[in-house]
């Protein structure tokens, strides 16, 4: 096909061509274009259908406010729905569809619901799906949720690759139109370290859509060199097809620059990066928007704002029509038809609104003058306007303009609420956007280009002398005089068909009018009744019209009407950008033990704790079922040797003249009188009473103490400790640092555990030497130190033994190879939490944030003869009931039977409900020991309640088990086995 | 006990690359210890530090000494510093104790942290995609040092020179810390 609509000019690369398909039909365009400008070139007027009433839609901007031409963009999971394509580079072998029709574009059969429209009001949908009720969810939902959205997801997984980093400067320039680049030339030239963004490809902004000079030369050119002194700068970065889409707290902006979107392919990089901006100030040069005027019919394909219209002539040398009109109330609207007459085009007629407006158009042109259009006509594309004086003109395209609304959206983001400035008939920035902030051009309300060059160049002097630079010399670009003349006129009340505001959502005069009849007459009711200026557009060309009309109808100005304000994002965001690299294996961190190397070779089963991979078991030839593995681990253990790596429990280094006394306050036993050389159990509580983690903390000299947490409260604890000493106590003399990753540590458990260790410590460990809880600094293999430990998780003769944990993976292989004589085995997590719960001992299951230490059995604990955290509120009456839940053990009656973690126990006969809930099983696991399940779970009363008998339910999983309630100690319950 | 020996392997087995315009190695041989100073003793630390090593205890955020005129005392907290020394003799905290004595608590974090050495004209854009800290080498100027979060990760970054940083991450992570850099160097070439 050719491109019919092309004409001379632009600044597009005519020596190179680009293939590109909509909707499967073949056509070409060329660099520099954009996907709306290349469909135009074409032909292609109809480009999407409307939201609620599918009607036929055209491009409408040439920017990145459009609210038509939105398009399904690439295939498969590469697809992007809702792109708008007046912003889509154009590249050989784009894609695009349509989108909002069933089945075509050309012939849509839910264009039924434009006939319906007097049943679709705004806020039909509040008023109806009212009942039967029972169609709620079998019913309305699936066919509201079928019709909803405009595109379509692949529901594909995203193959692209995304990104994020940080940026840092003196000055963010936002926008790199005549003001923002006069702006970063001047304080570029300065040394100021300044980033300017824009989101175009091309910098320049209106001045590559206009045909205005600067200094004798084309507005674009100028720019063009521009932006080639600022990349020869050092001091400047210039960044191409970035949105700065907000503004967030302390000078930081987020933005999206799109690396490779005008690529076919990405090949393996980044196709957006997600910018954190840090500025110390930042400029904001976001130029303004175009916004329309409401009449009958005027969303007919080709009726186009009238700088969109000059803009895709002068920029990509593109007729939007062979027979325009142009309809305005301001001055800018006449230089549509000079450029198109300058073109050689025919322009049919300029509507002015005003009776006089000051300014003249091309000589050979028509002035309808003080005239409004009142209809159109056309299908697919427009054909004429009819005239409030009955005339009628037969057109192909019509540019409207109905004033320019300022991009100040980024101002608003901190809250700053615009003004009106009735001079220009628009809303303005507020006199404060936010610390650091300014505001420079078109968004400031400066209309002309002379005013946007030379507030541009103002701004970036004066943050120049900000950062102490010396202000250059400069002169002020020459350009011709214009005129930016405007009467307010948003509505032509003699239509008599629909007059629409919100192209996108389809919102019409008729609607703010029902909206004002209903009473929603507040701007943020108008917005939520009618979804005026929601979606991927905001309503960047409605919002204000709309807002005018009701000011109008409720009789006050626009100022006191006042606007709705901005949030992020600016432009829309995709989700894949906000995610950036976090996807799958890399949605967060791998923590792996020393031993992981050594474990993942013997073929261990792994489970994510946390951050950390632990191995879960080690499954031998044989065994099919995971309880295989984990019993014969058990079994291993308790009757020869087993051998876990426990590296990931939090390990703090703490140090000082007050450490005994910081962990007397921290712990809420004593450890006042523990000894060098000895290690204690310890019990930490939340401010509230409520146990909050346990461990054992180690003293390795006077002032110098070893402390273990759990491994998923390691970093809560030390953050912890870290607010208590620095802020409860900082007349203590503590240290804390952690070493965590500096230790490799391993459980070596089980009756032959001293035999196997006394082969690589150089030290006695005998019981005499070595009982339980002692700990010491040790020499491993006779060179490495290392510290080892005498306690117990297992219930088991136990140690742990440190070594630095760069040694962790051949400790590993060495504790095996030593431990070959005895049989010594590997064990995992699952194996670890079996005995554990032999035991008797509360783990993470138990100390759930919910849990007290009475609760836990632990309530002795809890010293009475001095300050700790926790100690005051766990003395609460609720918490020291005499029936308080008691951490107990359950086996069932029926030795067969399995009982399940999570359970809840209610007496025989009782309902299962929450008023009968007597307490939870936490903790359930098969003991192959006992041959048995067992499980430790909390209870009313559970210490006066042996021998008893309770039902544990499970509704999730439809079980019930009778069980005995028992000690929680299934084994050795003296303590034996661990001080042999 | 003479059949068993412990040996020590790098967390990234000695990782090395050189990518176009970025190197990207495992310093292997750094040995690390913090020390930190007694409540109301810091005179007679500092002036340990200069008899033992001729230098001022910096403040946070700067260094003082070199890896080459052992140790470089990097200053993490108005309390607490790292003091880094090259070779793989000897353990850091020994090395302290030896000068600073009983005038500071000592902890070896030798073990606690990979350590990679990225350098290169393209080191700080490739940096640019995980690091918050502004990198600029007017400001980051050689011999500074900030601790900070890359991908998650804790990060001390050490600027060593113009175009050369350490940065040292918990060692647990340290193959996510790994990718986390490559990736970004693929990423900016």
């Amino acid at each position: 096909m050719t491109q019919p609509n092309r004409v001379t000019g632009g600044l597009i690369n005519r020596d190179a061509a680009l293939g590109f398909s909509f909707n499967g039909k073949s056509m070409t365009g060329h660099p520099g274009d954009t996907l709306a400008s290349a469909l135009l070139a074409n032909g292609q007027k109809l480009v999407g259908r409307s939201f609620k009433y599918h009607r036929p839609r055209g491009i409408f901007t040439a920017g990145s406010e459009e609210p038509n031409a939105l398009v399904q963009l690439r295939r498969g999971g590469h697809c992007e729905p809702n792109s708008r394509a007046t912003v889509v580079e154009l590249f050989e072998g784009l894609a695009a569809e349509s989108q909002n029709h069933r089945p075509s574009l050309e012939f849509d059969l839910m264009a039924v619901n434009d006939l319906l429209s007097p049943f679709l009001s705004a806020g039909f949908y509040y008023k109806t799906f009212m009942w039967p009720k029972r169609f709620w969810e079998r019913v309305y939902e699936p066919v509201i949720r079928a019709s909803a959205g405009l595109g379509k997801l692949s529901m594909l997984a995203d193959p692209d690759q995304y990104d994020k980093g940080f940026l840092h400067c003196d000055l963010l320039v936002i926008g790199a139109g005549p003001a923002g680049l006069s702006a970063a030339l001047a304080a570029g030239r300065a040394g100021v370290r300044v980033i300017i963004a824009d989101e175009d490809f091309l910098p320049g902004g209106r001045l590559n859509l206009e045909s205005q000079s600067i200094d004798g030369v084309a507005g674009s050119e100028w720019a063009a060199a521009c932006a080639a002194e600022l990349d020869s700068l050092d001091n400047v970065r210039c960044m191409r097809r970035m949105t700065v889409f907000g503004a967030y707290d302390h000078g930081i902006f987020g933005a999206v620059e799109r690396k490779t979107d005008h690529l076919a392919e990405s090949a393996g990089k980044p196709r957006q990066i997600l910018w954190r901006i840090y500025a110390q100030r930042s400029l904001v040069c976001t130029g303004a928007t175009e916004r329309a005027i409401a009449f009958g019919g005027n969303d007919r394909p080709n009726v186009m704002l009238a700088g969109a219209a000059r803009g895709f002539l002068n920029r990509f040398g593109v007729a939007a029509g062979r027979r325009i009109a142009v309809f305005t109330n301001n001055d800018s609207g006449w230089r549509t038809a000079a450029d198109f007459a300058k073109a050689g085009l025919d322009v049919a007629a300029i509507i002015d609104t005003r009776e006089t407006p000051r300014v003249s158009g091309p000589g050979d042109v028509t002035n309808l003058l003080g005239r409004r259009v009142v209809a159109t006509s056309g299908r697919k594309s427009i054909r004429s306007i009819t005239l409030s004086d009955g005339l009628r003109l037969s057109v192909d395209c019509l540019a409207v303009s109905g004033g320019w609304s300022p991009n100040l959206q980024l101002t608003c983001h901190k809250r700053n609420r615009p003004r009106w400035e009735e001079r220009v008939a628009a809303f303005v920035p507020g006199s404060d956007p936010d610390r650091g902030m300014r505001v420079a051009g078109a968004v400031d309300g400066q209309f002309t280009l002379a005013g946007c060059l030379r507030a541009g160049q103002e701004a970036g002097i004066g943050a120049a002398v900000e950062f102490g630079r010396a202000a250059p010399a400069l002169e002020l670009p020459r350009v011709e005089a214009e005129g930016c003349g405007i009467t307010p006129f948003w509505h032509v009340a003699e239509s008599r068909g629909r007059c629409w505001l919100d192209l996108q959502n389809d919102v019409t005069v008729k609607d703010v009018e029902l909206s004002h009849r209903e009473g929603f007459k507040s701007v943020e009711h108008l917005k939520r009744y009618t979804t005026l200026g929601m979606a991927t557009d905001q309503g960047k060309t409605a919002n204000v019209p709309a807002l005018a009309i009701m000011a109008s109808l409720t009789g006050t100005s626009i100022e006191k009407t006042g606007t709705t304000i901005y949030r992020p994002p600016y432009t829309p965001v995709s989700i894949g950008t906000l995610a950036g690299r976090s996807r799958g294996r890399e949605f967060r961190p791998t923590r792996l033990t020393p031993s992981h190397e050594w474990a993942h070779a013997r073929g261990a089963v792994f489970v994510e704790a946390g951050n950390w991979l632990r191995a879960q078991w080690f499954p031998i030839e044989g065994e099919t079922h995971w309880r295989q593995s984990v019993d014969r681990e058990v079994i291993a253990t308790r009757r020869s040797v087993g051998i876990c790596d426990v590296t990931t429990l939090g390990k703090i280094d703490i140090q000082g003249r007050d450490a005994n006394l910081f962990l007397n306050r921290v712990y809420a036993n004593g450890f006042a009188t523990l000894a060098v050389g000895r290690v204690r159990y310890g019990l930490m509580l939340r401010e509230d009473g409520i146990a909050y983690d346990d461990g054992t903390t180690a003293r390795l000299g006077d002032n110098h103490y070893v402390m273990t947490t759990t491994t998923a409260n390691a970093v809560l604890v030390f953050r912890q400790l870290e607010f208590a000493r620095q802020c409860l106590w900082p007349e203590l003399d503590v240290h804390l640092i952690s070493v965590t990753d500096g230790w490799a540590q391993f459980a070596v458990a089980g009756p032959n555990s001293r035999a196997l260790l006394s082969k690589l410590v150089t030290e006695d460990i005998s019981n005499h030497a070595f009982p339980f809880m002692a700990c010491g600094d040790v020499t491993l293999c006779g060179k490495v130190p290392g510290r080892l430990f005498r306690i117990s998780f297992s219930g088991e003769l136990a140690y742990e033994v440190a070594v630095p944990s760069r040694y962790g993976n051949s400790m590993m292989a060495t504790l095996m190879q030593a431990g070959e004589e005895f049989d010594a085995v590997p064990y995992g997590t699952e194996a670890l939490g079996v005995m554990r719960i032999e035991k008797g001992h509360a783990a993470g299951n138990e100390l759930n944030g919910h849990t007290t230490a009475l609760n836990l059995g632990l309530g002795r604990m809890v010293s009475q003869k001095k300050d700790c955290i926790g100690n005051v509120l766990s003395r609460r009456e609720e918490m020291n009931s005499p029936d308080a839940l008691r951490l107990m053990g359950f086996r069932p009656v029926d030795r067969g039977e399995e009982l399940s973690a999570g359970a809840h126990f209610f007496a025989k006969g009782e309902a299962r409900n929450m008023q009968n809930d007597q307490g939870w099983l936490s903790s359930a696991a098969w003991s192959p020991i006992l041959g048995h399940s067992i499980g430790l779970g909390f209870i009313r009363d559970g210490a006066n309640r042996i021998g008893g008998e309770v039902i544990a339910a499970d509704p999730l999983r439809g079980r019930e088990v009778t069980a005995e309630i028992v000690s929680p100690h299934f084994l050795d319950p003296e303590g034996e086995r661990l001080r042999g | 006990m003479a059949e068993f020996n412990l040996t020590a392997e790098p967390f990234l087995k000695g990782y090395h690359r050189q990518f176009d315009g970025v190197g990207l190695v495992e310093a292997v041989d750094l040995r690390i210890a913090s020390f930190a100073c007694p409540a109301g003793a810091p005179a007679q630390l500092e002036a340990q530090a200069k008899t033992g090593w001729g230098i001022e205890l910096p403040a946070p955020g700067a260094s003082s000494g070199s890896l080459s005129n052992q140790p470089l005392v990097l200053g993490m907290s108005p309390d607490q510093w790292f003091a880094l020394f090259a070779g793989q003799n000897g353990y850091a905290n020994d090395k302290l104790l030896s000068v600073l004595g009983a005038t500071a608590y000592i902890t070896d974090q030798t073990h606690n942290w990979v350590a990679l050495k990225i350098s290169g004209k393209l080191a700080r854009t490739a940096l640019e995609r995980i690091c918050p800290i502004d990198l600029d080498p007017n400001r980051f100027v050689p011999g500074t040092v900030a601790r900070t979060l890359m991908e998650h990760l804790g990060c001390i970054i050490f600027a060593a020179g113009e175009d050369e940083y350490l940065l040292l991450s918990a060692s647990s992570s340290a193959n996510s810390f790994l990718h986390a850099v490559e990736q970004s160097i693929h990423n900016i070439l």
